[in-house]
């Protein structure tokens, strides 16, 4: 115990001087600033219009119900707006007073179709008989930003394991591992020495972050849980990055590889369809991500939470063994 | 000075080979091939999903029934289901999705939608429309709005979804391959003691700086290469994709060099680069839903790279983009040389 202890001070007190732990701290908390910031304009994203300006304060008003609208001066301004990258759809009428929809010809679908509708609903001299209504479930927090703070956990849980590895990296170009091996020290106290910092500071920053974010109505139990075992995934980054990595630069390349299955995670629960997510099972950033994001939608239960925990703390445990030769051999 | 330039590269090209660079590059681009070529769907609807409950009876129900067949036609994320309980129960398992009941009141039909609860009132507003106006489009005949479409120059197709995915590749691997890996270069020969040597000799700091960027201009195009020819084959225009790589690979290996400079060691510069990786992966979202444009998504570089690469690997005639972006990257490029070379003598006169 004693030993754990002095390993984890040691490894405090380099960090702290090295202003590592500092940086790790305040990253996260400047990356959910911004992204506090980029939420509101997400959720309120909606088509853009680029209108000439005679068209008259009415049609803009109208306009106005179903996205932004930028005014120009004439249509060579309007066309210069309409050629940029984003999709913009372009409002005019012509010579004889006909609405006339100008587009550059690769704008999304909606882009392209609704302006049409819009003016026809304008233009149309009868109504529909069809009455509209609308209510909803309830569900006011935005997907973006549950998405975006899950996404910001697990890069904060990664973060950790990039700098565990970087430090181990470090030793063994210093020899401090050599000397360390002719200690009575045991290989197992030397990894939970090296983990504390990789488990302790994801704890504090993920509560950090969601309160910036303002996801603060969550099961903050559910969290401590699924942050606690997600953070054997950033113990285990750390020691494959540290063991696999002979010099800094493979430890780069290694960061490299690692961080593709964190992306494929997300963007696998995101993006694939419910029979090809089985396909991305096999990474526990996936049911992290799973968990995390449940949790903030207020839809998991404890034994949920059981199962993503089983799998996550499943696959690092296999990992560990996978590489439990490497690992060795990398730290002698 | 080219000489020693030629020296410094093939070093450099040693140096990343013995430590699996190239081996890492090609290997993770070619997971991408398999990913695009036989994982990720050829068409996956970014649409939100439409359960709805159909329930009237009156004298408009063959024109509603028609058009419901017909949308469900169009779109495979549509859905009839036989309770309002199934509706929710659908929309809650999935968040990008609304639900529909068609009922009659007042002897009319009346349409009620069933939304999440964080849709804003203009999407909203044009969900309405687009319903009303299908209805007219059925009961009154369609009326076309005149449009004129800037780019008549050629037929633009639809880029299947699973393709729409190599522009991100392009740009966050081929290109910003010498972002992250720049930085371990430079740290490393520092801790070795041989950019100290180096400093000795005739050689100065910009060819030291040039070989380094050299290095990442020639994993970005293998990477590149490695990726486009088995995924678009030979339809790309080489020529625009490997300038774009190369431009786009010296400014982020440029960009990558003046972030190092100012830490000591790759601990410190990590949690930099992961966190500019992040801020760097944000006009994502722009690049799948393009009216979502806001200002700040603008500024951030890889906002213009996206669309340019997309415009290079699948041209609709939007030129313009493509060549701002190359000047773009071009005047960041000898500005941020200018900038890492004064950043470095920097560097080294103060340790």
């Amino acid at each position: 115990m004693r030993r754990i202890w002095a390993i984890f001070r040691r490894d405090l007190s380099s960090s702290f001087r090295e202003f590592i732990l500092l940086y790790m701290m305040v990253a996260p908390i400047i990356l959910a600033l911004i992204f506090r910031f980029f939420v509101p304009s997400a959720n309120s994203a909606a088509l853009q219009f680029a209108v000439d300006g005679r068209i008259g304060s009415d049609v803009i008003g109208r306009l106005e119900q179903y996205g932004s609208v930028e005014i120009y001066r004439d249509r060579a301004e309007l066309e210069k707006r309409v050629r940029g990258a984003d999709d913009i759809a372009g409002i005019t009428k012509d010579g004889s007073g006909n609405f006339q929809i100008i587009l550059e010809g690769n704008e999304a679908h909606d882009t392209k179709v609704i302006p049409q509708k819009i003016i026809r609903d304008m233009i149309s001299p009868q109504n529909i008989d069809v009455d509209f209504s609308v209510r909803d479930l309830g569900y006011t927090r935005s997907p973006v930003a549950r998405i975006g703070a899950a996404t910001l956990i697990l890069t904060v849980l990664i973060l950790a394991g990039a700098v565990i590895g970087f430090n181990m990296i470090e030793e063994k170009d210093g020899h401090t591992l050599n000397a360390l091996n002719v200690t009575p020290m045991r290989r197992f106290e030397f990894i939970i020495g090296k983990s504390i910092i990789g488990m302790l500071l994801p704890l504090a920053m993920v509560y950090l972050i969601l309160w910036i974010l303002d996801i603060w109505y969550i099961n903050k139990g559910m969290i401590f849980v699924m942050t606690l075992v997600s953070s054997s995934i950033t113990v285990i980054t750390g020691f494959l990055i540290g063991a696999m990595s002979s010099n800094q630069i493979a430890g780069i390349a290694n960061m490299k590889i690692l961080l593709l299955p964190l992306g494929a995670s997300v963007i696998g629960a995101l993006m694939l369809p419910p029979d090809k997510q089985v396909f991305v099972y096999w990474i526990p950033t996936y049911w992290s991500f799973l968990g995390f994001d449940g949790i903030m939608k207020n839809s998991l239960t404890w034994g949920q939470i059981g199962v993503y925990a089983a799998w996550i703390l499943g696959l690092t445990c296999i990992m560990f063994l996978l590489f439990r030769g490497r690992m060795k051999k990398g730290f002698v | 000075m080219l000489q020693r330039y030629v020296g410094l590269v093939i070093k450099d090209i040693l140096t990343a080979f013995r430590n699996y660079f190239f081996v890492v590059v090609v290997g993770v681009a070619l997971l991408f091939v398999g990913l695009t070529n036989f994982l990720i769907p050829e068409e996956l609807s970014l649409k939100p999903s439409v359960y709805y409950l159909m329930e009237y009876d009156g004298e408009m129900k063959p024109i509603i029934d028609q058009m419901l067949e017909e949308t469900k036609r169009k779109h495979s994320n549509v859905y009839g289901v036989g309770s309002i309980e199934e509706i929710e129960s659908g929309m809650e398992k999935n968040f990008n999705s609304l639900g529909m009941v068609i009922r009659e009141m007042n002897k009319k039909p009346h349409i009620t939608f069933i939304l999440q609860g964080h849709e804003n009132e203009k999407v909203t507003n044009a969900l309405i429309l687009s319903m009303k106006d299908d209805l007219r489009n059925k009961l009154q005949g369609s009326m076309e709005v005149k449009t004129i479409f800037l780019n008549q120059e050629k037929e633009i197709e639809k880029i299947p979804f699973r393709h729409t995915m190599i522009p991100i590749f392009i740009v966050m691997e081929s290109i910003l391959l010498g972002f992250f890996l720049i930085a371990a270069l430079i740290f490393m020969e520092k801790d070795e003691g041989t950019l100290r040597a180096y400093l000795v000799s005739p050689g100065t700091i910009l060819e030291y700086l040039a070989s380094k960027i050299t290095l990442m201009l020639l994993m970005g195009c293998i990477s590149a290469v490695v990726l486009v020819v088995p995924t678009l084959g030979p339809s790309v225009s080489y020529f625009w994709t490997l300038l774009f790589v190369a431009l786009g690979s010296i400014a982020a290996a440029i960009l990558g060099l003046l972030i190092a400079s100012f830490f000591d060691n790759i601990s410190q510069a990590s949690v930099w680069i992961i966190v500019i990786a992040i801020l760097l992966s944000l006009p994502f979202m722009s690049y799948y839903f393009p009216s979502f444009a806001p200002t700040f998504v603008k500024m951030i570089p890889t906002y213009p790279l996206l669309f340019a690469a997309r415009e290079i690997l699948f041209p609709t005639g939007s030129t313009g983009i493509v060549y701002t972006t190359l000047l773009g990257l071009a005047i960041f490029s000898i500005l941020g040389y200018m900038g890492a070379v004064a950043a470095y003598r920097f560097s080294i006169r103060r340790d």
